[in-house]
């Protein structure tokens, strides 16, 4: 066999999916070709960086908190259904910076801006930044557009400076939640713009991004504009 | 004769923890790379039990726990990222705003040499970018070393179809990883 034909089966061979005869061929090739040795090898330190990568440790206490949870969530709404896989448990459980904010919008451009008090974030870690939005009446396809400094990414955008989304708000309280990886110690500021019928609400939200393990959430703000 | 001991009986809340306990930190593993952050992750599992509690009698009867578990845990994802996944917006039910007063504290990055930590990160973002078809197949099998037998029941697709999902996945995370030149 060759060796491009060998490595089309690297993949079974670390999976252990080969036939008897067909390991026999892949060793042997193996214990007399460096280029294939070396992609095996390779491909064997990707697949442990894969396992290696970090779980950030369950919070403290979580076990005990979920299970009085489960016994007191069942006393309190037998009927609440669908409560239970829905939004609402869920919220619970976060660690998050809520900052609530009433919606009141101005034309475009913005003539103002709501500035946020200042996040404190360690250079890589992601955490959850969690804005609730307070719609005075409901938004049928609002646009949703995020603005990252540099320092900041948006998880599963990496690179990109812009996010944007359609999305209807409903009227009362709306949670933006936004998982954000820090990525460099600077600090920097966040916006997030919501558009809406020709007018639009700018948050401002300040990033201090640290050296790792220095972060800490300053207690819930909770400005009341 | 050995001593007869009468234990009392357990409380069924206590009976379901001592069960599910023992797999609460694995299905928390299997949330985080699912979700990739610590509040998702533990937002699901938490749904989780309470969902589980609920039917909490049928759980005695089940001989592989752990498996079980994780087929519960990924279906509840699935749900949750059909209901969710087109907005980071969602309505926040008025009878629960009370929630939002809640906080808690934070977690400190686990201790690692720099360079391979960052390494790891950038193989994280690669990781992040993954479809969820994707990044759900390489969690079970890849990283938590579930076997296509096993996943074909977890998952309920057939093993002829994951086999060829996790050779895509794969493929599409060598390519990123290529393509952003870390490695
Ligand atoms: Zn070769």
């Amino acid at each position: 066999m060759t060796c491009k034909e060998i490595m089309g089966y690297l993949d079974d061979y670390l999976d252990g999916t080969l036939s008897g005869d067909q390991q026999v061929i892949f060793s042997q090739h193996l214990g007399t070709c460096k280029q294939c040795q070396e992609g095996l090898s390779k491909e064997q330190e990707f697949r442990q960086n894969l396992k290696d990568l970090p779980v950030f440790p369950l919070s403290p206490a979580f076990s005990q908190k979920v299970f009085m949870a489960a016994a007191q969530q069942e006393k309190r709404d037998f009927h609440r259904r669908s409560f239970i896989t829905g939004f609402g448990s869920a919220i619970a459980a976060s660690l998050a910076l809520w900052l609530v904010t009433v919606a009141y919008f101005s034309s475009v451009p913005p003539t103002s801006v709501d500035v946020l008090p200042t996040v404190a974030i360690s250079v890589q870690e992601v955490r959850k930044v969690k804005l609730v939005f307070d719609a005075t009446h409901a938004l049928h396809q609002a646009k949703v557009s995020i603005y990252l400094p540099e320092s900041v990414e948006l998880v599963g955008f990496p690179g990109q400076r812009v996010v944007s989304w359609q999305a209807n708000l409903g009227q009362g309280k709306n949670l933006l939640s936004l998982p954000l990886r820090a990525l460099q110690e600077q600090t920097g500021a966040l916006e997030a713009h919501i558009e809406h019928d020709g007018k639009i609400k700018v948050m401002r939200l300040k990033f201090a991004v640290e050296k790792p393990g220095m972060s800490g959430y300053s207690k819930p703000q909770l400005p009341m504009v | 004769m050995k001593n007869i001991v009468i234990f009392p009986r357990k409380k069924s809340r206590d009976k379901f923890e001592e069960l599910v306990g023992p797999h609460l930190e694995h299905l928390y593993r299997v949330a985080y790379r699912f979700c990739g952050t610590r509040d998702d992750a533990e937002d699901l599992v938490q749904d989780l039990i309470i969902k589980l509690y609920a039917t909490r009698k049928e759980l005695e009867t089940v001989e592989q726990l752990r498996p079980w578990l994780a087929r519960a845990l990924y279906n509840l994802y699935v749900d949750n990222i059909r209901r969710y996944q087109r907005s980071p917006i969602m309505q926040v039910p008025p009878n629960e705003e009370h929630l939002l007063a809640e906080i808690t504290d934070t977690a400190n990055t686990p201790d690692q040499d720099h360079e391979r930590r960052q390494k790891l990160q950038q193989l994280q973002r690669m990781f992040d970018q993954l479809s969820d078809e994707h990044r759900t197949i390489l969690t079970l099998h890849d990283m938590e070393g579930y076997n296509l037998p096993e996943l074909e029941k977890i998952m309920g697709i057939p093993v002829g179809t994951l086999k060829s999902r996790l050779h895509r996945a794969r493929e599409r995370l060598r390519d990123l990883v290529q393509k952003d030149g870390t490695f």
